[in-house]
């Protein structure tokens, strides 16, 4: 569990993150929302103990990070924005090289690279210097750097940011699988789609955190919980029902908008009654983008 | 301090200059040709050298406490001078390699997937310092050994061997080294500044020319002399040790991260 308490964040006299507080439960997907220069990646740096908070407590698993640095980094896996590899060395000296760093023996490197390359389809591709990788490739590789050592916490910095809709969907395939291993996932990401399809829970932040929850949560705490009846004539005649029915409404259109209620099979039971042709009736949608756009606006 | 991290960046960066071919050619073909230079210079004084009558009082007086002829004296005094200049050799390729291996790090974004690992900042520092320390004081070495044996074989002919003595030892194994790592530090601390290795290898040559300044003031007041050569090298190790207390904070995970653009 990851528990980040008052964190804030100061460059000089710039406060780049202030009040940060959150929980990310064991095994959870936690999307991690925010406008350019929100504090995205700062936050990263600080949960993967590459920088310290100026102020604030974070305990991983109720260890303290501010005293056990090495232990929390050996523990993390992140993906960085930018890949970041050695582009003469080829994918196998890049990931080796890392590997070592976080302590894996020779053996366990050599299984694991063969793992993983033939899992990401770079297997083939595994002795050719990183320089000459695509996009796509290097962010395969940076994947596969993240999660090498197995990892109880893993950092995603924009994961599927610049890549092909092939290569972006395996990547949240991974995600996903990572998931159902246990693996607890802090998701930073611009792509709001991608959050809504794969996260459990979202923070979204500007500096400090302005929401936080599910995003169907969320998506009823800002919006309400809404039908929309859609019908085909007599306006009129359906504002009298309506009214009568006592039911707080609005009519765009031929669409009757109305907070949920349970009364909603016996509104329609009237309309059709009363000789009104309904033709849909659904739960009004919202994307988390309109939600996040709600926000930060 | 884990010493395996430290041995991993180590032959991390030694590999990944050995795949720089500039690097590795200036490796190779500055000392050859500044060697070949100095040999040929000394030759040439060694023919030249003229009859003991013709000696300035200067070189008599400053190699008295030297007990050769007065030719041997001079030979003696040359080759003091010139395995000084031979400095040359290390400073210049500490500069190069270092240079390469932060701004390496810097145009190719590794430095955060790196820090992000259990490794320390001190572990990385060290690695960083003893990449371009140890393959520039090896081909140093050579370089010297190579002089070293010549200068004696001419030598012989004033029927003495010039070295190993005590002001030899002290250049070679005070000196070089410590003004190595002066360099090296002076790179790193540019190059995390520098956006191009050209550029911070030209900072540092720009500290390299008052050294070289002291070095010919060394010259002209006789720095033959084994109290002379210790002075100037507990010079350069307080330089060393103020370097390295500037540089480590550079090398302070936060700056890197935030400040190393």
């Amino acid at each position: 569990m990851i528990e980040v308490i008052n964190v804030e964040k100061k460059f000089g006299e710039i406060t780049v993150l202030k009040n940060i507080n959150f929980n990310i439960n064991k095994g959870e997907i936690f999307g991690y929302l925010g406008p350019n220069g929100a504090g995205k990646t700062t936050t990263i740096r600080i949960l993967t103990g590459i920088i310290e908070p100026t102020s604030g407590e974070i305990f991983i698993d109720r260890i303290d990070l501010k005293h056990n640095k090495k232990l929390i980094r050996s523990k993390s896996g992140l993906l960085t924005e930018n890949p970041g590899f050695y582009e003469r060395f080829n994918a196998i000296e890049n990931i080796k090289f890392f590997s070592k760093l976080y302590g894996l023996n020779d053996n366990d490197i050599k299984s694991k690279i063969e793992y993983y390359f033939k899992l990401f389809n770079l297997w083939d591709h595994r002795s050719i210097p990183v320089g000459a990788f695509s996009k796509g490739m290097k962010q395969k590789l940076s994947l596969i750097r993240a999660i090498i050592h197995d990892p109880e916490y893993i950092y995603l910095d924009e994961p599927t940011a610049s890549l092909d809709p092939e290569t972006s969907n395996i990547v949240k395939t991974f995600i996903k699988d990572l998931k159902k291993q246990g693996k607890t996932i802090f998701l930073s990401t611009h792509n709001l789609f991608e959050a809504e399809e794969v996260c459990d829970r979202v923070a979204i932040l500007n500096r400090e955190i302005i929401e936080i929850g599910r995003p169907d949560e969320l998506k009823s705490k800002i919006f309400g919980n809404r039908i929309v009846v859609e019908f085909e004539n007599e306006p009129e005649k359906v504002k009298n029902i309506l009214s009568t029915m006592g039911i707080n409404f609005k009519i765009e259109g031929n669409k009757i908008i109305m907070d949920y209620e349970k009364s909603i099979s016996s509104l329609i039971k009237n309309l059709i009654n009363s000789g009104i042709d309904v033709s849909y009736v659904y739960r009004e949608n919202h994307s988390l983008e309109e939600i996040y756009l709600e926000m930060v606006k | 301090m884990n010493m395996k991290n430290v041995s991993i960046i180590y032959h991390k960066d030694l590999r990944e200059i050995m795949t720089l071919r500039t690097v590795k050619y200036s490796m190779i073909i500055f000392p050859v040709l500044f060697l070949s230079i100095l040999l040929f210079i000394l030759y040439f004084s060694y023919l030249n050298l003229g009859s003991s009558s013709n000696i300035p009082d200067y070189f008599n007086n400053t190699l008295k406490a030297v007990p050769y002829s007065s030719n041997g004296k001079i030979f003696y005094y040359l080759s003091m001078n010139y395995l000084i200049f031979l400095s040359i050799v290390p400073l210049s390729l500490a500069s190069t390699i270092s240079s390469y291996s932060v701004v390496g790090e810097k145009q190719q974004k590794t430095i955060e997937p790196i820090l992000a690992t259990p490794i320390d900042d001190r572990e990385f520092f060290l690695g960083k310092l003893l990449a371009p320390l140890f393959p520039t004081l090896g081909i140093t070495y050579v370089v010297i050994a190579i002089y070293s044996i010549f200068s004696d074989l001419i030598s012989i002919h004033f029927n003495y061997i010039i070295y190993p003595n005590i002001s030899w030892a002290i250049v070679v194994f005070l000196f070089i080294p410590f003004s190595t790592i002066l360099m090296v530090l002076l790179t790193l601390l540019f190059s995390s500044k520098a956006v191009d290795p050209r550029s911070s290898q030209q900072f540092s040559a720009i500290i390299l020319i008052p050294i070289l300044v002291v070095f010919f003031l060394s010259m002209l007041i006789y720095s033959i002399e084994s109290i002379l050569l210790l002075l100037l090298t507990a010079i350069v190790i307080i330089g060393d040790f103020l370097l390295f207390r500037i540089t480590v904070k550079i090398f302070d995970r936060e700056t890197i991260v935030t400040r190393w653009k």
